[in-house]
This record gives structure tokens, sequence and C-alpha cells, in this order.
């Protein structure tokens, strides 16, 4: 109500609306006016009504002020200026309360009040089921029929006949067959390309040799549309995935129960990555995944594409820039790019059919960018990945519960007052409530409840010494890297910090490797004179080197201890991989190699080699991530990678699911070397030989500082190395850089403790 | 024989096999059909081909194969075949196009001169008829659903709401409430606008989404 009776009105004053309050809502009262103001405390609330609305003002009596932002927001509105006259009333029937009368009409002003807060008043989820629209049916139908006999006119017109290109691709363990059916090339049509020549890969039929495989055909559908709706279809016929029961139930209970949004909350190392793979593979095979996004953390980008396309033959692209990210249907891509601002407008503006986040535990904090980006996807599907839902409090896991399933744990107060310990707020309440209520959209297997034990693992450690050829390698090396890190560049090219790093790694790998890039770099012809001086005289030292000791201990492991047993040999470096092989087939052992360069038939096909005929298996790191070679049980690593995650990796391909005899990892080190170092920081610091494969992933997690991004632990060691000489120095550097890893493992116990606090040690 | 030609018909004979168990005992182990599956999949089959077909005993006209694959709000597939008897001028259906096809002959392979879309235009009216009620039966199926998400929602957005409101209630004696306040009414614009968010996603996937694809045509004589 914009207007008041004259017999109700005990005091109106005018009052003209100045930049102050246009500013901060603090309506300034004339001496004569603070009457209106008498009746109120100093700090009280004073109730103002603005037409239908009241609205809240704090009366600043000793100062002679009211201050409402509210009724500011409100003028703002109705686009009152400074200089406007408003007035304001107490009424005789109701002196609590300031009457607010705006220059305006009724209808203007609830118009306006509604607008600026319309949701103040009610809110209602107001949806109605979505109803099938018969035109667009209409139009579907005839679409179907106009679209074939587009195609068919087409066809008629550049003469296009019935043909049948087949193909067939073989692998070694399986026969798999390609039948591509087209009718004809549309494209070549349009563009008259269509060639006379016969088409050596394609073959034609006619229609009554057709028809025994179109009624085949027409049989499969009938089948798989039985079958699809309660069965699953895509869990045979899979390359080397091992499937458990606990997974299978995991698939169904995300496909049958959870509609496909789920938590799936695993305990490290029971294969949450499977599981996906399996569900992905189910809609796919259904049609259900046109538009797919996977969401990993940078580092894990490349091992998701690797594992879907060797072992679900999803073969998806890692997207990199915003071309591909519009380009693409179905990809992956690192979080923290895809919530940049080029990246997130484009992904949150599709509809996605699934939406895949790993790691999500890093979604807990509702605050963050990456929580408000992954809200803001449309997703019909969506999967949650972690093992560890809960890192500091309990309202994280509701958080992640909202992402799949807003409001089915309440609100977050509900949910606090419901489940979180009143005083602990690091304890729960209700568990057996909460379980039931999680189970809904959570499944988390437990490594106890699944039986699956991972056989143990025996770590032993190789401190071999040097030759003395072999010693003076690695100090005259070390000794020009500590003279001239500093002063080659950081840039990619010539010389760089990296190159040199490289160097050094490769002192301890092989001499022989080392001479081949000593060699290589001197060919390009890029050093100063000093430093050409100081390679060729490297070089020469590594000549020196009869048999690295390394290469002497593989042999002597291989034909005297390992007793017919299969052995994974790591390395980092090609050329020590190349050298080793040519030493063990010298001596006539079986041996198959693994690296990066080769294509997945390639590697298919050593593995096979590796697995029936060969003793040995010497592989780079990235020749064998997401490759399962647990039919092997010893593991040497013949040079020790200074990032911990790829000596987990490593221990990945055979000490997982599957593996039934204990594994034995052997590391091989040279005393006095910087690897002695980096053997005490993954053994005694990082603990890495002892944990569960994945366990490191989430121990990193909770590093600070720069560590933050493990890529530059090797920069760290680099540093230590060049600055100090002293080995008890480098030692002690390490053993800081090595506390870092330790607390970050303690955190680590820690949040695993909440977990088995909050959801219980058994399965949900 | 080729490999690949014993591969195929590794194909055919498992998938007659599977199929005649499944018609007989109206069950089958879905692991046999994927074993059979690992061979490969011979659906690219089923793309638009005209056949013409004589020895047919119940009609003489024209034919199709419809599939109808829905992908929302549930995922359902199911094909049918429809034929129209000229000399009658009615329009059959069957749902199970194998076993109608089964008893056919094929006859030779002709260009689709003979053939015309306004041969097809009988098909319009049953099919969209056809597709409306399989659809409206999905959509019954998960109507239930979507009321329960609905409610949830509802109450999640109300309570919401009602938390703020009280919220907003109680900073009104502090001196810095225009401060909370406005953090608070944050809240609120962002609890509407997400349930608006709600609200069109929940209508996004409740919304029928299908396709239809002619698998195969062409003509009947007996």
């Amino acid at each position: 109500m914009n207007t008041i009776p004259a017999g109700d009105i005990r005091h109106q004053i005018q009052i003209i609306l100045t930049d102050h309050f246009m500013e901060n809502g603090i309506l300034q009262f004339e001496m004569e006016n603070r009457i209106l103001l008498a009746p109120h405390r100093d700090h009280e609330k004073v109730e103002l009504v603005v037409g239908t609305r009241i609205v809240a003002s704090i009366c600043r009596k000793n100062q002679g002020y009211l201050l409402s932002v509210e009724l500011k927001e409100i003028c703002e509105k109705l686009r009152l200026e400074v200089g406007a006259r408003i007035k304001m009333v107490r009424r005789i029937s109701d002196p609590r309360r300031i009457y607010v009368v705006l220059p305006v009409s009724d209808d203007r002003l609830n118009q306006s009040i509604l607008d600026t807060d319309g949701f103040n008043q009610s809110l209602k989820f107001e949806v109605d089921y979505p109803k099938l629209s018969e035109s667009q049916l209409e139009n579907e139908v005839k679409g179907a029929l106009d679209s074939l006999w587009a195609r068919e006119s087409k066809e008629e017109q550049a003469g296009a006949k019935i043909e049948v290109k087949r193909s067939l691709r073989i692998e070694p363990d399986k026969q798999w067959l390609d039948v591509i059916h087209s009718i004809s090339n549309t494209n070549a049509i349009e563009n008259n390309e269509i060639s006379s020549e016969p088409n050596l890969n394609s073959k034609d039929l006619n229609l009554s040799e057709q028809w025994p495989l179109v009624l085949a055909a027409l049989k499969e559908l009938q089948i798989v549309n039985i079958l699809g709706a309660s069965s699953l279809m895509g869990v045979v016929g899979l390359n080397d995935v091992d499937q458990y029961p606990h997974q299978l139930r995991t698939v169904r209970k995300v496909l049958f129960e959870t509609g496909g949004r789920a938590i799936l909350a695993d305990e490290v190392g029971l294969g949450k990555t499977v599981e996906a793979g399996l569900i992905l593979r189910e809609y796919h095979l259904r049609g259900q995944m046109q538009a797919l996004l996977i969401l990993t953390p940078a580092s894990l980008t490349h091992q998701w594409q690797e594992e879907l396309g060797q072992k679900f033959e999803l073969d998806l692209p890692v997207v990199q820039t915003t071309q591909d990210a519009m380009r693409f249907d179905r990809f992956i891509i690192s979080l923290d790019l895809a919530k940049t601002s080029n990246f997130r407008s484009i992904i949150a503006s599709r509809n996605w059919d699934m939406v895949i986040v790993d790691e999500a535990h890093k979604l807990k904090n509702s605050k963050t960018l990456n929580f408000q980006f992954v809200k803001g996807l449309t997703s019909r599907y969506m999967l949650l990945l972690t093992a560890t839902p809960i890192q500091n409090e309990l309202l994280e896991l509701f958080n992640l519960v909202h992402l799949i399933a807003p409001g089915s744990l309440g609100t977050p107060n509900q949910f606090r007052k419901s489940y979180v310990h009143p005083v602990n707020k690091k304890l729960p309440q209700n568990e057996r409530a909460l379980r039931q209520r999680l189970s809904r959209y959570m499944i988390r297997n437990c490594r106890l409840e699944t039986h699956l034990k991972l056989p143990p693992r025996r770590v032993l450690m190789r401190r071999l010494i040097a030759s003395k050829e072999e010693k003076v390698v690695y100090e005259s090396l070390t000794q020009f890297i500590r003279e001239s890190y500093y002063m080659v560049s950081r840039s990619p090219k010539g010389l760089n910090q990296l190159t040199l790093m490289l160097l050094q790694k490769l002192a301890t790998s092989s001499p022989e490797a080392l001479r081949l890039s000593l060699e290589g770099i001197l060919k390009k012809g890029e050093l100063s004179g000093e430093m050409e001086d100081s390679f060729v005289s490297i070089k020469e030292n590594c000549n020196k080197v009869v048999q690295a000791v390394k290469f002497e201990e593989v042999m002597r492991f291989v034909t005297k201890e390992a007793q017919g047993d299969k052995v994974i040999v790591f390395t980092q470096f090609r050329a020590t991989q190349q050298q080793l092989v040519r030493l063990l087939q010298r001596e006539g052992i079986p041996t198959a190699e693994f690296h990066g360069e080769m294509n997945v038939k390639r590697k298919r096909k050593q593995v096979e080699k590796f697995r029936n005929e060969a003793q040995i298996l010497v592989s780079t790191d990235c020749g064998a991530e997401g490759w399962n070679l647990q039919f092997a049980r010893i593991l040497i690593n013949f040079d020790l990678p200074w990032n911990p995650m790829k000596v987990e990796q490593r221990i990945g391909r055979v000490h997982r699911l599957g593996q039934e005899r204990e594994v034995l990892i052997l590391n091989f080190c040279i005393k006095d070397t910087i690897e002695e170092h980096i053997v005490n920081l993954l053994s005694h610091k990082i603990r890495l030989f002892e944990r569960v494969v994945g366990e490191l992933e989430m121990i990193l997690g909770h590093l600070s500082g720069e560590l933050k991004e493990i890529e530059s632990l090797d920069s760290k060691i680099m540093e230590i190395l060049v600055k100090y000489s002293d080995k008890s120095d480098q030692m002690k550097e390490i053993e800081l850089l090595g506390d870092e890893f330790k607390k970050a493992g303690q955190n680590f116990e820690q949040v695993r403790k909440l977990q088995e606090n909050f959801l219980g040690k058994g399965s949900l | 024989m080729s490999e690949m030609d014993t591969n195929i018909s590794k194909l055919v004979n498992g998938l007659d096999e599977l199929y005649a168990e499944l018609k007989i005992s109206g069950d089958m182990k879905s692991d046999n059909f994927l074993a059979i599956r690992k061979l490969g999949t011979l659906q690219e089959y089923l793309n638009g081909q005209v056949i013409h077909f004589n020895g047919c005993d119940e009609v003489e006209g024209v034919f199709l194969v419809v599939s109808l694959s829905c992908r929302r709000p549930s995922s359902h597939q199911v094909c049918r075949i429809f034929a129209h008897d000229r000399a009658q001028n009615v329009v059959l259906e069957k749902p199970n196009p194998v076993d109608f096809m089964e008893s056919l002959t094929v006859s030779t392979v002709k260009g689709t001169k003979d053939l015309s879309r306004s041969d097809f235009a009988v098909f319009e009216k049953p099919i969209f008829s056809w597709v409306e009620s399989e659809i409206k039966s999905i959509q019954e199926r998960s109507k239930a659903d979507f009321m329960e998400e609905k409610e949830r929602l509802s109450i999640y957005y109300s309570k919401q709401f009602e938390e703020l409101k009280n919220k907003k209630k109680s900073v009104f004696f502090h001196n810095y409430f225009f401060e909370k306040e406005a953090r608070i009414k944050e809240d609120m614009k962002q609890n509407h606008s997400e349930m608006k968010e709600q609200e069109s996603l929940l209508t996004l996937r409740y919304q029928p989404q299908f396709q239809i694809d002619v698998l195969l045509h062409g003509s009947l004589s007996k």
C-alpha cells in the first residue's frame, strides 16, 4: 500500500533521497524529522513497510539516520533518482513500524518489489512431466521416410549399386571381424568422385547372397532388444580386463538402480577405472552415449586414454585446445584445463550423456570453481570416482551427493543436524541411517569384503659397487653438470637444464647410453669450445667402461636367481633398453621388448611373446602404461625414475588384482650416487614399496608448496645435486624433501581413517 | 573359404541358434550372445536396404522394417514390420519382423524405379501410432521416477529457502546485518537459479528423445 488514510497518521515527514542513500542505504534525518525515530532505541531493528513488503532497517537514533540496503535496492529498481522525495509515516494503528510512501503507483511498486526479490515471497519447484509433441513425432516419422528417399534418389542418379565392403582385422589372440556395409559413399556421389575401378577391399554381393546376413542381422537386433533391458552386454569379449564380482555388481547397480548417476568410492586398488570403463561400454553398446566428457587430473589424462582404448575399445582423444573441445563429442580433458574460462563456456553449453570425474574429492568444497564448474554441467549420467570422498568433514560427502542427486540428503543444515556429531564434527551420528541413504547413490567396495587379497610384495635393494671406470664417468659428468647447470639456458633449444638432467640420470642407467647421447649432442655442434672438450672427455671415459655393473647384475640374476621365472626389467631410457635387449639375446635368453613408439598391435604381440616364449620383457616407462602383466612376478627397476608416480606405475603392472604369487621387486642402485638417495626417499620417506598401487596419487594430493606439482621433484633433486657436492649434505637435503612426503603420507592416513569413521569398514 | 567368410558363417550360425533358443525357451544367456558377438556385428547390414520378395502368401504390396530407439526418458529399442496389402488396401503390422521375413523368398536386385516415396506414405499414420504408443508406455513407466525426483527437489529447494529466510531474519539485529544480509540474498538468488537449472535439467532428462530408422524396405509379391 503506497497511500495511508489521513486519520491513521501520527507523524509524517518528507525526505529527499541523497547520493549517500543511493550508495549506502543511509537515510539521514533533519533534526526536526528525528521525531519519527523517537519510539526506537539506538541500534534497534525497525521494520519499514514498503507497499506489500516489510523490509529491514537499523535505527541509528543517536546519529539521526536509518540504514536499509533493501529500501535502497527498491528505490534503484524503481529508478528513483537523487532528489526524489519520499514520505515516511508513523501510523496510529501500527506505531512500531515506519510506512514508506514512494512517488510511484501501487502497481509499479508491487511489480518492482516482485522483480527485485520475487523468490523472497515463495519458492516453488514447478515442472510438469514432459509430453511427447505430436508435431515432433510427425516430423520424425516423415523425416525417416524422406531421408531414405533422398538417399536413394542420389544413388540412382549416380548409378550406384548395392555393395558390401568387408574388412578383417586379425589380432594375435583372437579374430575380430568388422563388417562394414555401405550402399555407396554419399559424399563421393555428391562430389561426382565415383571411381569405375573396382575396389580391392570390397566385394560385390548380390542380394540372395546377402539375404541370410540381413536376416541374421535382424535376429541379432531382436536379441539385443530383449537382452538390453536387463543384462550386461559389454562385459564379455574385452581384452585384458579381469572382471571381479564386486565390479560387475557395481556396473549392475549403476545401470539398473542408480539411473547412471553414482559415486564410485571403492578403496584404492579395487579397480574404479575398470568399473567406469565397463559402465561406459554398456551405455555405448546401448547407443546411450553420444556425448561423453571425462575430467581427470592432468597427470592421468593419458592413462585414461590408454586404458579405455586398450581395454574397452573406446578411443577417446585427450583435448588440449578449444577447437578440439568443440569438435569432439567424446573426449578426456584435465579438470584444471576444463574449468578455465575458454573451455568452461564451451563445455558447459553442451548437453552431455555422461560426465565422469576422476579424483572427485577435488569437488569437495561447494564454494570452489571445481565444484561450481561440475555443478553447471548438464548431463544425464554422472560418475564421480574417488577412494576418499571425505577429506576433512562429512559435509564434503554431502556436496558430492548433491552433484549426483541434489536434495537427496536434505539441505546442508538438515544433513549436519542428522548426521554430524554436534560436538566433534569429525565424527558421524546415525551412521546406519546415513549409510542407508548413501547406498542409493554411492558404491563403495572394501578390500576386506571383496576377499581380494593381493599377494605379499618383497622388495630387495641391490646396492651395486660401480667399477673404477664407471665411477670416473659418473664423477666427471656430475662435476661438469655442477659447473654448468646454472650457465645453460632453461629454454628448450640447445643445451639446457633438462638435457643435463637427462644426462645425469643416464649416468646411473648406462654409460653406453650416455655415450650415445653425448655423441648426439656433439654432432649438433652447438656447444662452446670448453663444453665440447668436457663432453669429449666424458665420452672417452664412457668408452673405457667394458661392462657396466648393472648389466652384469641383470645377467647374473636372470641366469642364477630367477630360476626360469618371468622377469620384467624397467628402464627409463630407450638406449639402455636396446643395449639390454641386445645383451640378453646375445646370451640366448628369449626377450620381448616394449616401448612408447610401438602401437597397440605391436605391444600386444610383444605381450604374447612374453607370455608364451620370452623369459624377459625389457620395457621403458611409457611403453607399459596401462598394460596388465601380472603373469610375471619379478620386476627389476634397472634405473629409478625420480618421480615416484612412475615407479608406482611400474609396480602396478605386476602387483595388481589377478596376481597370485609373491611379487619380487629388485631395485638396482649404484652406491655413492644420487640413486642411493632416491632409493631412500622412495622406500623410507614415501614408503612407496609398501603401499597399495593407487595410494601414491592420493598422498601426492596432500603435498603442499612447489611439490604440489610432482614434476617439480626432478628439478628439486637436481638442484640439490648441483648445490651440494658433499654426499651427507645431499642426503640431508633429500631427507628434508622426504619429510614433506612423510607429512603428506600421514595426512593421507588420517583421511583414510575418516572414511572408516564415516562410512564404516564394510562395503556400501 | 577365407577366414573372414568362416567368421561370418560362424556369426550367422551362432545367431540362428541363439534366436531359435530364444524362441523356444523365451530366454537365453546373455553370455552366449556376447560370445557370438565377439566375432563382430551384422547391424550395418540393416541400413535402409531395398529388397524385393516373391513367394509371399499373405500380401502383395510394399513393406518397411522400422526400428525405434528411445534414449530418453529410458533406454528402449524395438523394431516392427509394416506391410501394405495393395489388394485389400490395409496396413499389416507385426512386432517381430524375423518370423514374417523368414518365410519369404528373395527375388532379384532391382533398381528403385518401381517404388516411390508415395507408395510408403500409407505407413505414416501406422508408424506414428506405433511410436506414439511405445513412447507413451515408456513415459508411463518413467513417470514415478520423475515424480520422485520432483518431490525430492521440491522439498530440497523450499526447505533451503526456508532456512535462508530464517537466517536472514536472525541477522536483523546485528550491526553489520547489511553485509550478511547481502550474502544471504546472494545465496537465495543462487538457490533460486539453481532450482531453475534443476527444473530444466529434470525436464531435459525426461523429455522423450528417440530415433526412427527404416532398416529395410521393398516390395512383396505372391
